[in-house]
Order: structure tokens, then C-alpha cells, then sequence
């Protein structure tokens, strides 16, 4: 147990690269530090995309398990984890909405919350399918971009990392984004807790 | 108009809020599911590896001559046959010329003044 502990402790000072050699090279401790590492990002990833918990539970667990089966294989200096991850999740979602013709803004599961204000947390499931219906109105590319920047928290230099652009562009992407969103929400701000001007 | 941007903006701000507060949070039955998989996948490739070992070409090989053991057996013998094959044909009479040598040599050990003797004999 102590030395499960110590050996943790060492792993967790690893990169992402050396982790999954590690895993590849007999040390099955190193899944866990990975698995920490990544695991909320592409959950979260996979949920702002299928916007069904289960499904996103799922595609996170496939994410995993082909990192699983490509660590004894997986070259250092090629890609990094995150963005292979990335590129991952991303075609696992296309296939589960094409498997299911699922509308962007699906059921949201969550339940209500005892604590929270009823009427607080139906102006945000309100809000937040309104989002989802004009984030899926927007061309891939701003919708990416924006998804990541402000549902996943991601900084501009990785966004343009994941997506193979230049940050300039990634910016560019977000504010044309964001402008068409204000414009697709503007007429239904009075249905979402918005006085009209 | 900036002030009207800025507001647009902060508007924006509350559908991105709203958004992140009805995602669910990870499930520790996700992490477990996933280290999980994580280990299966490591037996499994362990297996796999040791499997490969196991049936390596040569493994079989070796097996199918009755193990290492033979394998030097057989690979003693052949060497033998190939020396004997390659050298001289009169090599068996280099033994016998090293087994009289070795003759006389003893001779000499046995007896110190054998040739002296002889040659006083001859006289």
C-alpha cells in the first residue's frame, strides 16, 4: 500500500507522454494519474456535445480504453495526449449523434436539486437549450471553438492546437461566434428572464 | 453601441453559466468503470505479450526437437560431423602418430638409458 502510495506520488510528477509509456511498460498505476488528468475534460467534452449524461459517460470510457490500446504503440513527440484525446471524443460524438439523430439540445438529465431555486434552475435548463439550439446553428468550426473557450474552459493556445489553427484565427472564430449567438438569442430574450429593450 | 456589445455580452455570459450548471458532474462510477478497463486492457496485453513469447517461431522449434537440451545435443553432433567432414582424410593417422610419441615417451620415462643400453648392445 505504502509503496502503491509512494510509486503514485513519483507518477504524478510524469508527463502525459512518459504516463502512458509507463502504463505500456508495466506500471498499471500510471492509468490512474491519466485517468485523473483527462477524464472530467472529455467528459465534459462529450457532454456539451451529445448532451445526454449516459452517452457521455460512454464515449469518455471508449476515449479511455482506445488510449488503453494504442499506450504500447503511442510514439512520444508525435501528438500530444490531449489533443489525440480530443480528435478522439470529437468523432465518437459525430457517430452518437448520427447513431441516435439527436438534436443538439437533447433532454437535459440532471435533476432538480432540492436546494436550488425551482424557478432559477428552469430559467437555466431554459437558457442552456436555448444555447445549445443556436450552437448548433453555427457553422462546426465557431462552434468548436466556442463550445471549447466557454462550456469546456480551454485557453485560445490549445484550442488552436486541438484545432490546427493559428490563435489569430481560434479568436477570430470565437468572436464571430459569439456575435452570431447574441444575434440567434436576442429574440428570445424575453422568454429567458430578459426584459426587452 | 459598446455599451450595448458589452451587455450582449454579459447576457452571453449567463447562457454559458446556465449551460455549465445543468452538466452533470463526472460520476465516480466513471472512474471506476475506466480504471477498470484500464486494467483489463494492461492483463490483456501482458497475456498478449507473454503469449507472443511462448509462440515465437524458434519456441516451436525447440519444442518440436525435444528442447534446449537436444538442440546442443544435435548441435554438438553436427559440429563433430562437419570437423570430421572438412578435415584432412588422414587425420586418424595423426592419433596414431601422437599415440606413439606418446609410447616413447613413456618409454623414455620408464627407462632413462634405453637408447644407451641399446647402443652399448649394438657395439
Amino acid at each position: 500500500m505504502m509503496k502503491n502510495l509512494m510509486r503514485l506520488d513519483q507518477l504524478s510528477g510524469m508527463s502525459d507522454d512518459a504516463l502512458l509509456k509507463a502504463y505500456a511498460n508495466g506500471i498499471p498505476e500510471a492509468s490512474q494519474i491519466l485517468t485523473d488528468r483527462f477524464m472530467s475534460k472529455i467528459f465534459t467534452q462529450a457532454f456539451h456535445r451529445v448532451r445526454n449524461e449516459a452517452d457521455a459517460d460512454d464515449i469518455a470510457q471508449e476515449a479511455m480504453l482506445r488510449l488503453w490500446r494504442i499506450a504500447p504503440n503511442w510514439k512520444q513527440g508525435n501528438a500530444k495526449i490531449s489533443t489525440w484525446l480530443y480528435k478522439i471524443v470529437n468523432n465518437l460524438c459525430i457517430d452518437r449523434l448520427r447513431q441516435k439523430k439527436t438534436e443538439y439540445l437533447g433532454a437535459v438529465t440532471e435533476p432538480i436539486d432540492d436546494r436550488q431555486n425551482v424557478t432559477h434552475y428552469l430559467l437555466n435548463q431554459s437558457r442552456a437549450k436555448a444555447l445549445y439550439s443556436a450552437l448548433a446553428k453555427l457553422p462546426i468550426r465557431q462552434r468548436e471553438a466556442v463550445s471549447m473557450r466557454h462550456l469546456e474552459g480551454i485557453s485560445n493556445p490549445e484550442i488552436a492546437e486541438k484545432l490546427e489553427l493559428s490563435i489569430e484565427a481560434v479568436e477570430s472564430l470565437i468572436a464571430r461566434g459569439k456575435r452570431a449567438l447574441s444575434d440567434a438569442l436576442q429574440s428570445q430574450k424575453s422568454e429567458l428572464g430578459y426584459q426587452n429593450d | 453601441m459598446t455599451e450595448n456589445k458589452d451587455n450582449k455580452d454579459f447576457e452571453l455570459e449567463d447562457f454559458f453559466t446556465a449551460a455549465k450548471q445543468t452538466a452533470p458532474e463526472v460520476s465516480k462510477t466513471l472512474r471506476r468503470k475506466i480504471l477498470d478497463t484500464s486494467e483489463q486492457e494492461f492483463e490483456r496485453s501482458k497475456n498478449y505479450t507473454s503469449k507472443k513469447h511462448h509462440n515465437s517461431w524458434w519456441n516451436y522449434l525447440f519444442n518440436e526437437f525435444g528442447g534446449f537440451y537436444s538442440i546442443v545435443g544435435y548441435g554438438t553432433v553436427a559440429t563433430i560431423g562437419i570437423f570430421i567432414g572438412l578435415s584432412n582424410p588422414h587425420w586418424s593417422n595423426i592419433i596414431l602418430q601422437l599415440d606413439e610419441n606418446i609410447t616413447i615417451a613413456e618409454l623414455e620415462l620408464a627407462d632413462p638409458f634405453v637408447y644407451l643400453s641399446s647402443l652399448y648392445l649394438g657395439e
